[in-house]
């Protein structure tokens, strides 16, 4: 099921580029955009037993540091997005340190563009899919004594819309997506995110 | 304007998902015997991360099966606790689960326990007394006049149920505590065989249990209930003969626990590892200068008479005082049980079994006369000490009663008679030792 759908995608892409219209170098010039500062929550159920609106941390537990990538060329995008989630329960005796990683491939195609005339300024709508994976690593410390454990990786699936707004080397991206893996609680997942950063254009 | 359409971009999306949810979590397909990393007492010093196999698993997402059934935060209904299950969450690390939070840890801990614990049960020939698989209350919100409970564990009859409130010290949560889960599953046994049997008789009115009592006067099911009349002229001999037992009663329960507690670590103050501020007055370790020191029928009328005189609530006062009379049972039994093992050819395991037999028959006893009693009659403090020498002089095996265990005995039995009536003494003269009365 997973290849048919990998198919599916690929399809649409080459069908996609069939019917290309000519290229606009305002519109189409590829670049590569860094973008360093991230803020993201996703509603998912949390240690307090409750489903809510949680806020993912960032690289090295810094709030809006973290690390996403994204390469576009005329109308698609593909990206590397990093997501990393800490949470801590117990207490000096009983402590329990529970942290995720995720890596998320992305790959979108461009629904919307909108510029202003000197085209300093773009707004542009992505429809994307996303692959990766994900691994959950545990930290228990029982009266004193550490014992780390890491999970079997798991795939983690998704799909949503981004909207990407630039103004010159600035670029902001937010988007709303939704991810998919048998091991997150719930297994579907509410995820909206704003990240900047700059780009390169090639 | 675009090549692909927003129809054909939008399937692809919902292929893509639909795809990828086929799945069911490792949590969700843990069914059966399940293998979790957890936190165990491994010795009378040392808790440790240990993987040990759940059996009898349902739904591991929350830890339900065959020997415990979660609810977070309940309520009650119809002797029912009602609510939600907990939602436990859990790494799969190779063939084994580790929890993630500490919710999860405890559930996971508790549910081993249980298991264990009726594994116990049925040893010492207390099978069939429970219903499997056993509610258990994390998280629970006790809230009265005077704030939440907090820091302690409870057995609740009418619901059948054990109970943990919210943990807020630094020292291992209660509900981690192996010790403490199996004093509060005596609880059950002893509400089964002795208390339910004399609420139902109206033989007493209160019948709740807790880890331990609390400073401040938060037992609603005492602080409510009819105040006893605070003259002591207008008590009747019927009244004080009810105070008198229930104060006994809940001093036997917690002692029987406390013991069963140890019979199940091995630590004599598993309790220190949760609330260390009573480590000294809970430990079961007897010095030799306290052998044949307990709370005597003379002991707890004279308290219940100045509880009567000055309190404002009598039972509160009492429910405190229960905990004095429960220690010196369960450090009797604790070195009886040793003495087993020390001195005769047997391990502690056995000693441990044979004590755990003796001492359920004995509740079983202390319920049958304790229903049979007359209103204005009250138990017997040493009774304890007497079934034991009994079971024992009756033993006919290598555990059968020595010298040593015998004069540990009369210390006890002698105990509440007057010097020139302490006429008990150890028959050596004949292969096995025997209390003889010369009465």
């Amino acid at each position: 099921m997973k290849i048919l759908t990998i198919g599916l995608i690929l399809f649409m892409t080459v069908s996609g580029f069939a019917a290309e219209k000519p290229f606009d170098q305002a519109t189409d010039a590829a670049r590569l955009d860094i973008m360093l500062l991230q803020i993201q929550f996703r509603y998912e159920d949390s240690v307090e037993q409750s489903r809510q609106l949680q806020n993912y941390k960032g690289l090295l537990d810094i709030p809006i540091l973290e690390l996403n990538l994204a390469y576009q060329i005329n109308n698609f995008r593909f990206s590397l997005g990093h997501s990393y989630q800490f949470e801590k329960t117990g207490n000096k005796s009983l402590e329990i340190r529970r942290s995720t990683d995720e890596f998320l491939l992305g790959s979108g195609y461009r629904v919307l563009h909108i510029e202003s005339p000197d085209k300093n300024m773009a707004l542009d709508l992505f429809a994307q899919v996303f692959a990766g994976v994900t691994q959950t690593q545990v930290e228990t410390k029982l009266v004193g004594v550490s014992s780390k454990s890491k999970s079997n990786p798991d795939s983690v699936f998704a799909a949503g819309m981004s909207a990407v707004g630039r103004y010159k080397y600035a670029v902001v991206e937010g988007d709303v997506k939704y991810i998919n893996s048998a091991n997150m609680n719930p297994q579907y997942v509410p995820a909206f995110t704003v990240r900047a950063g700059g780009c390169i254009y090639f | 304007m675009l090549g692909v359409s927003k129809a054909q971009i939008i399937f692809v999306m919902f292929a893509f998902l639909a795809t990828s949810c086929d799945r069911k979590s490792a949590v969700q397909q843990a069914t059966g015997d399940v293998q979790v990393q957890i936190g165990v007492q491994t010795s009378a010093n040392d808790y440790s991360l240990q993987k040990v196999n759940l059996t009898g698993i349902s739904d591991l997402k929350e830890v339900a099966g065959r020997y415990a059934k979660f609810f977070y935060s309940p309520g009650a209904q119809d002797n029912q606790l009602i609510g939600s299950a907990p939602r436990a969450n859990f790494i799969r690390v190779g063939s084994f689960f580790v929890p993630t939070d500490l919710i999860s840890m405890q559930m996971a801990t508790i549910y081993y326990h249980m298991q264990r614990l009726a594994l116990f049960d049925e040893l010492v020939g207390a099978r069939g007394l429970h219903q499997w698989p056993r509610s258990v209350g994390i998280e629970t919100q006790i809230i009265d006049e005077d704030g939440a409970s907090l820091n302690n564990a409870f057995y609740n009859g009418q619901t059948d149920s054990m109970m943990f409130v919210p943990f807020t010290n630094p020292e291992l949560p209660i509900a981690m505590n192996a010790g403490i889960i199996a004093h509060e599953h005596f609880h059950s046994l002893f509400y089964k065989i002795v208390m339910r049997p004399a609420v139902e008789a109206k033989k007493i009115r209160s019948n709740r249990t807790s880890l331990h009592a609390e400073e401040r006067a938060r037992d609603k099911a005492i602080l409510f209930e009819k105040p006893i009349k605070m003259q002591n002229q207008e008590v009747t001999v019927a009244e004080r003969a009810q105070l008198f037992n229930e104060t006994y009663l809940r001093g036997m329960n917690e002692g029987l626990a406390d013991f069963w507690g140890w019979l199940y670590t091995s630590d004599a103050e598993f309790i220190r590892w949760s609330l260390p501020a009573m480590t000294e007055s809970r430990s079961l370790n007897l010095p030799e200068d306290s052998y044949g020191y307990y709370e005597t029928n003379g002991n707890l009328t004279s308290r219940v008479s100045s509880h009567l005189a000055g309190s404002t609530n009598v039972r509160v006062g009492l429910a405190k005082y229960a905990y004095t009379i429960a220690t010196p049972y369960a450090r009797f039994l604790k070195q009886f049980t040793v003495m087993q093992a020390d001195n005769k050819a047997i391990s502690i395991d056995e000693a441990k079994t044979k004590m755990a037999s003796i001492v359920l028959s004995y509740i079983k006893s202390l319920g049958a006369q304790f229903v049979s009693l007359k209103a204005e009659e009250t138990l017997h403090t040493g009774s304890l000490f007497n079934f034991v020498a009994e079971q024992m002089q009756k033993e006919k095996s290598n555990l059968s009663l020595d010298t040593k265990d015998c004069e540990f005995l009369l210390k006890y039995i002698n105990k509440e008679v007057t010097e020139d009536k302490k006429i008990n003494v150890c028959d050596t003269q004949t292969e096995t030792v025997t209390i003889l009365n010369n009465r």
